[in-house]
């Protein structure tokens, strides 16, 4: 009685609470569905960092897009600040919509082609009031000076004239305008040329700091996952395997005393 | 606005604000001679018949050749070649671009509205876009014309876009299928941007290349279209009209003897000319549209 008090207390006051959450997908000429998650739980409070580790196909980025909105779970429960995410209306909707961001992996595709860096980052700031008509292009611009890119040689730019990691720093610039609570970063440096990945890092870690947001950063990467949450001051190791929570619990704690083979398989790939 | 921010403008109108459109369209050479073309077919459509005398029938000066009087030379019936090309100018302009402009406008509209809004309002609009691409353009255009029977550009113009956008709407709608499953659509929603945003701000600037480049094309083909139905004589026959005098110079003599070829070849070269302008006008369009022939 007292641990169900407990888990609904818990529940009600995270910022995310996941219990037993599963994604199965139909694929067609197929006898079983897919399962891509596979009765997941865990909880984010405000200001947490979390790393989801795994390989590809592991369901990651599955349950990342169940946590920002696009991916239905097929059972389970997805609360946020506990609410089911996929039955929130009106007003809850639209603060748990404004308060969960996503970093895509691809930035090449993430951008629309056709709109300067302006026109793809200016919307978002109108549509949610956060600064008035007339001081949006300052707005913009101390957004671009936050993400360490000069606003003068960049807002007025095609995507198609920018690199790989200057197009993330624009969507992590887009993801943060609107002020979230929580973003999902899935995988994103993977596609960014390895002398920068660590610079996009910081600036995710950077928005953590100022403004106290929280990150589930999903990485196939053990080594990127520990810097990014010992240089964020700590939080949770999440280790997925073939759609299941494997391993769960404190960085530190996790790295120097792994419980489940698969998560010692992957330190000790990093530590060879 | 406070001077520090006058600085940074500045700035960045000097060292990274993209070329105007205008002179992207400019630094291309086709598109050069494309613009100055068309252009200058509005100037003789419009301004041509305030300054050049109307032609007139005038049986003493029947087949002249080309003359101080007649550049041009005159037809069977002593009119100016030159004259009639003139004021034929102004009613295949309003034809042609009034007919791209509702063929392209509906193609656009229904276009994206069944790729968009998925559905059972998109999948009445593909039903009859499909409907309408299996009837025979042409046969259709014929039999229409034939029966309203009336030379008002307003009409004829809708008579040749009866069928015109469909092939469009349907190429337009699986650009927006494409388009809509996006990551950069997939964003949008996650900000929560409106539909009216995704439609008009992320989508349609993705389609205006080849919306604009279909314009002209579209423009090319009701002109084919407008002058072969004069050709064919499905229109009633009204003076000054480039496909009436091609049907007459075929027809009452053009082919009579080797000094005629002026009086022939006067319409066929006016309708290439004007062909040829609106194909490079849309090499530069294209780049217009396309951000990504825009260079630093």
């Amino acid at each position: 009685m007292d641990e169900l008090q407990e888990v609904g207390i818990q529940a009600k006051t995270s910022l995310l609470y996941f219990d037993n959450v599963s994604v199965h997908f139909e694929i067609k000429g197929m006898d079983k569905p897919l399962i891509a998650v596979d009765g997941v739980s865990f909880s984010m409070n405000d200001g947490e960092l979390a790393a989801l580790v795994g390989e590809s196909g592991s369901g990651k980025s599955t349950l990342g897009r169940v946590v920002v909105g696009l991916q239905k779970p097929t059972s389970g429960k997805a609360l946020f600040r506990g609410k089911d995410i996929y039955k929130l209306k009106g007003k809850a909707f639209l603060e748990y919509r404004r308060s969960v961001q996503l970093v895509h992996q691809d930035p090449y595709a993430a951008l629309n082609p056709a709109l300067t860096i302006y026109e793809s980052l200016a919307p978002a700031l109108r549509r949610w009031n956060i600064v008035d008509k007339k001081d949006t292009r300052k707005a913009v611009s101390s957004m671009l000076e936050f993400v360490g890119l000069r606003p003068e040689n960049y807002i007025d730019k095609y995507p198609n004239q920018l690199s790989g990691g200057e197009r993330q720093r624009i969507c992590v610039a887009r993801a943060l305008s609107v002020r979230p609570k929580l973003v999902v970063a899935d995988e994103p440096v993977t596609m960014i040329d390895v002398s920068l990945r660590l610079s996009i890092v910081d600036l995710l870690l950077n928005s953590k700091k100022q403004f106290g947001t929280s990150y589930i950063f999903i990485t196939h990467d053990m080594a990127l996952a520990r810097y990014f949450l010992l240089k964020g001051g700590g939080g949770k190791l999440m280790v997925m395997e073939n759609g299941k929570l494997v391993e769960m619990g404190d960085v530190e704690e996790v790295i120097n005393n792994p419980k489940h083979e698969y998560t010692k398989k992957l330190i000790e790939s990093v530590t060879e | 606005m406070n001077s520090q921010d006058k600085g940074v403008e500045k700035k960045s109108g000097q060292k990274s604000q993209n070329p105007s459109s205008f002179t992207v369209f400019w630094r291309n050479k086709y598109a050069r001679i494309g613009l100055i073309i068309t252009v200058g077919f509005f100037v003789m459509g419009f301004i041509g018949p305030l300054v050049y005398p109307a032609p007139k029938i005038d049986l003493t000066e029947i087949f002249a050749p080309p003359s101080l009087a007649h550049p041009l030379g005159t037809d069977y019936l002593g009119r100016d070649t030159l004259g009639d090309i003139i004021y034929g100018t102004g009613y295949i302009l309003e034809v042609t671009f009034i007919a791209a402009l509702i063929g392209t406008g509906i193609g656009v509209a229904i276009g994206i509205a069944s790729g968009y809004f998925r559905g059972a309002v998109g999948s009445l609009l593909m039903a009859i876009t499909d409907i309408v691409l299996t009837i025979p353009g042409m046969i259709l255009i014929l039999v229409v014309a034939s029966v309203v029977r009336s030379g008002n550009p307003l009409i004829v113009a809708g008579v040749l876009s009866v069928t015109a956008w469909a092939g469009f709407a349907r190429a337009i709608r699986s650009q927006i299928l494409s388009l809509r499953s996006s990551i950069f659509v997939e964003e949008a929603r996650l900000l929560n941007l409106s539909s009216f945003h995704i439609i008009f701000k992320e989508l349609m600037p993705n389609v205006m290349s080849y919306t604009a480049i279909n314009f002209i094309f579209s423009v090319q083909g009701a002109l084919f279209a407008s002058v072969g139905l004069y050709f064919l004589g499905v229109l009633p026959f009204s003076a000054y009209n480039w496909g009436v005098m091609l049907s007459e110079a075929t027809s009452f003599g053009g082919f009579l003897a080797p000094s005629l070829a002026v009086y022939l070849i006067s319409p066929i070269a006016v309708i290439t000319l004007f062909t040829v302008g609106l194909i490079y006008l849309s090499f530069g369009i294209d780049e217009v549209f396309n951000p990504r022939t825009r260079r630093r």
